[in-house]
């Protein structure tokens, strides 16, 4: 039961773009195409979900055994960057287009702090290993899902009458905090 | 002193699973600008990919797929054929 519900409050009510802000980066630069969006929230899903859990075997089975937590945050940096690379070669081999319309914000999942945020998350937290797996999961869904409702109100704001000043980003950030609003409150 | 081994250990591994995956999914000897230039470059379509860069990367994932282009003939086709199938 709380690991139902440690999923669903990592999607909604915790999500970790609206309510702890990582991630941002992506987040406003790869949601202005619905289908980039989706790109991008299963390559964060696949890359969350893998280093979480190799990060937390790491963490538990090697440095706290050998005494060494100090290395934590250059390990997790470590695996979560070989995994990007990993994606990387997997993508450029098999899915050849998506690889080239998500460009730069591939190796980019490297540095974001989503990634990162959920792995130290896990530890701070204390999860068990079950937890870790649901937690990533919830977490990097709760990513995909924002990340696409938003790319669809961007494509929508992108046909409509805004004033020139609000334009682009500023509207961008403006929706952002909207829907932040409702993701917390459940309005 | 045991933190470097351990580092340097971790590295190590990840370093071997990426040069591992890497040189399984790219063993193929074909190279995607020699294709490239294999094909005629008119970017017909008539292949059904939207251009001769997408055609080389499905000829690259089944060499079969070099039949589908319709402007390939003669001289061309064979040069292809031997170029793809020279391993063989």
């Amino acid at each position: 039961m709380s690991l139902i519900s440690l999923f669903f409050t990592s999607i909604l009510s915790q999500n970790i773009i609206l309510t702890r802000f990582l991630g941002i980066c992506p987040f406003i630069g790869t949601s202005n195409k619905e289908k980039n969006a989706i790109h991008m929230g299963l390559s964060v899903i696949l890359v969350v979900t893998l280093s979480s859990i190799i990060t937390y075997l790491i963490y538990y089975y090697v440095l706290v055994a050998t005494d060494t937590i100090y290395l934590r945050t250059i390990m997790f940096i470590l695996v979560i960057a070989s995994m990007v690379q990993l994606m990387d070669i997997v993508l450029k081999k098999y899915f050849i287009t998506i690889h080239n319309t998500m460009g730069l914000y591939l190796p980019l999942i490297t540095t974001n702090c989503a990634v990162l945020g959920t792995t130290l998350l896990v530890i701070n937290n204390s999860y068990t290993f079950m937890e870790t797996i649901t937690f990533s999961l919830g977490s990097s869904i709760g990513f995909t899902l924002v990340i696409y409702i938003f790319s669809t109100i961007r494509e929508k704001l992108d046909t409509s009458d805004i004033s020139p000043s609000f334009k682009g980003i500023p509207i961008a950030l403006l929706t952002a905090a909207i829907m932040s609003l409702v993701f917390v409150r459940y309005i | 002193m045991i933190g470097v081994f351990i580092l340097t250990g971790i590295a190590f591994l990840l370093a071997v699973l990426l040069v591992f995956v890497d040189s399984k999914l790219n063993e193929e000897d074909i190279d995607i600008e020699k294709v490239l230039d294999l094909l005629p470059g008119y970017n017909c379509g008539a292949c059904g990919y939207p251009g001769c860069k997408e055609m080389s990367h499905e000829i690259l994932k089944e060499k079969e797929n070099y039949k589908k282009c319709v402007p390939l003939r003669g001289e061309n086709k064979k040069k292809m054929e031997e170029y793809l199938y020279e391993g063989e």
